[in-house]
């Protein structure tokens, strides 16, 4: 499994369907989580970064979080792979353009990514056509189950799971929904 | 106005304050307004780092900046500048400061009442559980959703009494 096989397809969330589709193009929840023992990656030497990739990759291969799923060096990536990944909202602008060791580990069907070494250690995200947050918000919450059985995550028990930016502490949760609003646009309501 | 300073009688007399509310004029000299706390002589400083200093004066920001965290040796200003923090330990060696940042980012709310980690130990999943009820619980209220209300009131005495998980 390569990119170039993702390359022959489009991502489910392009299909056009699910729930009200015709106005809803996507539904997206990402996750943020860190791990207890290494420094967030402001601080990480390149020896922890590359510490938290392994413990990262290891683990979500060894989990559900991994079924059906590939994993992507994004260090080692061509800048065409990286701009390709970028398009297919697989990985962020961030994630492209960043330094040092870092991955992405993508289901076939491009409804999970998980990034390694993003702004936080690990980003979990689902995407899928239409309006389905719910059915998107229990899957990313199944990878976050079935990786924090294995690995410790930084928590605290007033603030919640802790992010290298404050305003994502908590949940580690953004829910998004991309829709298509041309009429609102036409008459300049929004 | 060719005086001498009215305090050292010696220097030529440069600054001159006149105080409405006592109702008086002083003509000093550059060294001795500045002793008496006047003026503040011209020095080599900007205009722009004295206004920081003034700030930071002001706000109590001096003292903040230079908090480190022991774990990896961030400042609070470089978070300050960054946006981000070094280690998970920065919530505690900063907390009382993240807190209103905190809280401004997340509506007023300061206590987590979502998920907990799986691994953690069960007496905290407990404690988590009773916090997301109660929650829910003033929601119903404030909704006047008493049928919900009365169900979580059982659920929550039933958590309550039961054994420490």
């Amino acid at each position: 499994m390569s990119l170039d096989t993702l390359a022959q397809n489009t991502g489910e969330w392009l299909h056009g369907s699910g729930p009200m589709s015709d106005v809803v193009l996507s539904s997206r929840v990402r996750l943020a989580r860190n791990l207890a023992e290494f420094p967030f990656l402001t601080t990480a030497s390149s020896e922890e970064r590359t510490g938290v990739y392994r413990v990262l990759a290891e683990a979500i291969s060894a989990t559900s979080a991994g079924a059906d799923a590939f994993l992507v060096d994004v260090e080692q990536a061509s800048t065409l792979d990286r701009q390709f990944l970028v398009e297919r909202h697989l990985i962020s602008r961030h994630h492209a353009a960043g330094e040092g060791s870092r991955g992405v580990s993508i289901s076939r069907n491009e409804r999970r990514a998980i990034m390694i070494n993003e702004e936080d250690h690990l980003r979990v995200q689902v995407l899928r056509g239409g309006l389905q947050l719910e059915s998107v918000g229990s899957e990313v919450s199944e990878v976050d189950d079935a990786l924090g059985a294995r690995l410790a995550f930084a928590f605290d028990r007033q603030l919640g799971y802790l992010t290298a930016c404050p305003t994502n502490v908590g949940t580690g949760i953004r829910v998004s929904v991309m829709a298509h609003l041309p009429a609102l646009r036409w008459t300049k309501e929004i | 106005m060719n005086a001498l300073c009215q305090h050292c009688k010696q220097a030529k007399a440069t600054v001159h304050i006149t105080d409405v509310a006592e109702r008086r004029e002083r003509h000093l000299c550059e060294d001795c307004a500045e002793r008496e706390g006047v003026i503040v002589k011209q020095s080599s400083q900007t205009t722009n780092a004295i206004l920081q200093e003034f700030i930071k004066h002001k706000t109590g920001l001096a003292a903040v900046d230079d908090r480190t965290c022991p774990k990896c040796g961030i400042t609070f200003r470089e978070f300050r500048l960054k946006g981000l923090l070094g280690c998970p330990h920065d919530y505690e060696a900063f907390r009382p400061l993240l807190l209103p940042l905190i809280e401004r980012a997340h509506h007023g709310a300061t206590q987590h009442l979502g998920k907990v980690p799986s691994a953690a130990d069960p007496a905290l999943r407990k404690q988590a559980g009773l916090r997301r009820l109660r929650q829910q619980l003033q929601e119903a209220v404030d909704q006047e959703n008493y049928e919900a209300a009365a169900r979580l009131r059982d659920q929550l005495r039933q958590m309550e009494s039961a054994e420490p998980a």
